[in-house]
């Protein structure tokens, strides 16, 4: 069974479609880079993964199922800018809230539970901040939380929306090592990032991305500077520790 | 029961009530909307009156009108909730006015539908009040953990399967119903204070989402006891003195707060030192 299974898909909001032509598989176990600028369609794609952005065009399957029945399968990490934090609630709390599709509304935290959210919490480095209040955290350290709470219900598919924007290096260095674990144990991961080198540090695969497919396959067949230069159409970016000017900036 | 029996319960029941719907307003950071339904219910209970028909009924009818307005009204492209509700307010409010100035001879108390009257209520407002309460707690207890994780991160809460709209509902219900059954006491202007004030006061204390329902609660009961006897004791307005006693709580506690967060960061300064 693959993780992914995407065959010439449009995905957009309504009826309009914001990113086409989509066509690839990723194999349970192997790790996605959505790589693009801002604007290209990543979080689209992890949106019509998870069903939440409408598929206009083609096929998907995701872990064999619809994308709306693979939810609870999946993990999800979304932007930073999505949580309140007016809301009380502290680090622990907030892991929790992962299982809460498999407490239902009255069923208490058991022992297990307990065991389960506190691993998760040890596996992204927040054992010592879980009783402290989210609000508190640092923006990495929050972002961590949320991982914890994306993997605490074990999931099969792991989905991070630019998990490491704002991260400082200690931050990003943890998460590193979370995605890296996460491969290690058989998880599918995809995750959306401008960064090539985190890609090339954590993936198998990268999808190049610009309103449409750029570019599939293995890091090191994909990531050439021409299709970079095609992705990143009017844009600089850092290659191989060199600045590439793309041709629509030359222009 | 006499009349003060009547009044105590009533704010015994809605300080307990303020606890359950005020932690609903201030997750959903509904306040607005509470002031605009509140205000906005102002014409059904005229409408009732002038129909001879129960004033409770009146505005519960209309408050589901209302709902049904502000959410088409929020969901017209670049407006949003805000703008529903203050639509819905003055609109409300207005006619309220318009179709009692119109009936100049109907013995419609206004003064009562706008400010309530606490030391009137009847057998009946406290009954409603109660099956509001109990309806509420249960519902409340049923959706607290989505409602938590739907109100912190309505992204996260969808991914993980969950349905916003009925979370939402809830909310709206609780919300609503709340308004509704507190205007006999404090009426369509006042009844804001006592929904929201408790609850607002206690997020200042609590650090812990979970206590800000009992400790609202706890602040609701207080406010409305101190309300009652100042009341009884002063004669004056019942639901004027309940709404003052809710700001003096508030106020009290925000300087109680202000204060003790200079003195610690007094200390720490002596410290560093």
């Amino acid at each position: 069974m693959n993780a992914l299974e995407i065959a010439n898909a449009s995905f957009g909001y309504g009826a309009e479609a914001a990113l086409t032509g989509i066509n690839f598989e990723l194999k349970v176990g192997e790790s996605l880079a959505l790589i693009g600028p801002n604007g290209s369609g990543k979080s689209t794609l992890l949106k019509g993964i998870l069903g939440f952005a409408a598929l206009t065009e083609g096929a998907i399957r995701v872990l064999g199922q619809s994308p709306k029945k693979a939810r609870a399968l999946c993990g999800y990490l979304p932007q930073a800018n999505t949580r309140d934090t007016d809301v009380p609630v502290t680090t622990r709390q907030v892991v929790t809230m992962g299982l809460f599709a498999e407490l239902g509304a009255f069923k208490p935290l058991g022992a297990k539970t307990k065991i389960r959210v506190e691993q998760a919490l040890f596996r992204v480095g927040l054992t010592e901040q879980a009783g402290e209040l989210f609000s508190e955290l640092s923006g990495g350290q929050q972002q961590r939380a949320i991982l914890a709470r994306a993997l605490v219900s074990d999931p099969k598919l792991v989905l991070l929306d630019e998990p490491f924007n704002g991260l400082d290096q200690p931050n990003r260095d943890e998460l590193l090592e979370t995605i890296k674990t996460l491969r290690s144990s058989g998880t599918s991961v995809v995750v959306s990032t401008h960064d090539l080198d985190l890609a090339r540090e954590v993936c198998s695969h990268v999808l190049l991305l610009n309103k449409k497919q750029i570019g599939f396959g293995e890091v090191n067949k994909v990531l050439t500077l021409d299709l970079i230069t095609e992705t990143f159409a009017g844009a600089t970016v850092e290659l191989d520790h060199h600045t590439v000017t793309t041709t629509d900036e030359l222009e | 029961m006499t009349y003060f029996d009547n009044a105590l319960l009533e704010v015994l029941l809605l300080g307990l009530l303020s606890g359950v719907a005020g932690f609903v307003v201030l997750l959903r950071k509904r306040a607005f909307f509470t002031v605009a339904l509140s205000h906005a219910t102002f014409p059904g209970g005229v409408i009732a009156a002038l129909l001879g028909f129960s004033v409770l009924a009146g505005s519960a009818i209309f408050a589901l009108l209302l709902i049904a307005i502000m959410t088409g009204l929020s969901r017209v492209s670049q407006q949003g909730k805000q703008v529903a509700s203050g639509l819905v307010l003055t609109f409300g409010f207005a006619l309220g006015a318009l179709i009692q100035s119109m009936n100049p001879a109907s013995p419609i108390p206004v003064d009562a539908l706008l400010i309530g009257s606490l030391l009137s209520v009847s057998t009946a407002d406290v009954l409603a009040l109660a099956v509001v309460l109990v309806v509420s707690l249960g519902i409340l207890l049923m959706i607290s953990r989505r409602l938590v994780y739907s109100s912190f991160d309505p992204e996260g809460y969808r991914s993980s399967g969950f349905k916003p709209w009925l979370v939402d509902a809830a909310a709206l219900t609780i919300i609503a119903a709340a308004v509704v059954v507190a205007m006999p006491a404090v009426g369509a202007i006042l009844g804001v204070a006592i929904i929201v004030g408790p609850a607002i006061t206690a997020r200042m204390l609590v650090r812990n989402v979970m206590l800000i329902a009992p400790v609202a609660a706890l602040f609701g009961i207080t406010a409305g006891l101190a309300g009652l006897y100042a009341s009884k004791a002063f004669d004056i307005a019942a639901g004027g003195a309940v709404g003052l006693a809710v700001a003096v709580i508030f106020a009290a506690v925000a300087l109680g707060r202000q204060l003790a967060i200079r003195l610690k960061a007094g200390k720490g300064g002596d410290g560093s030192h």
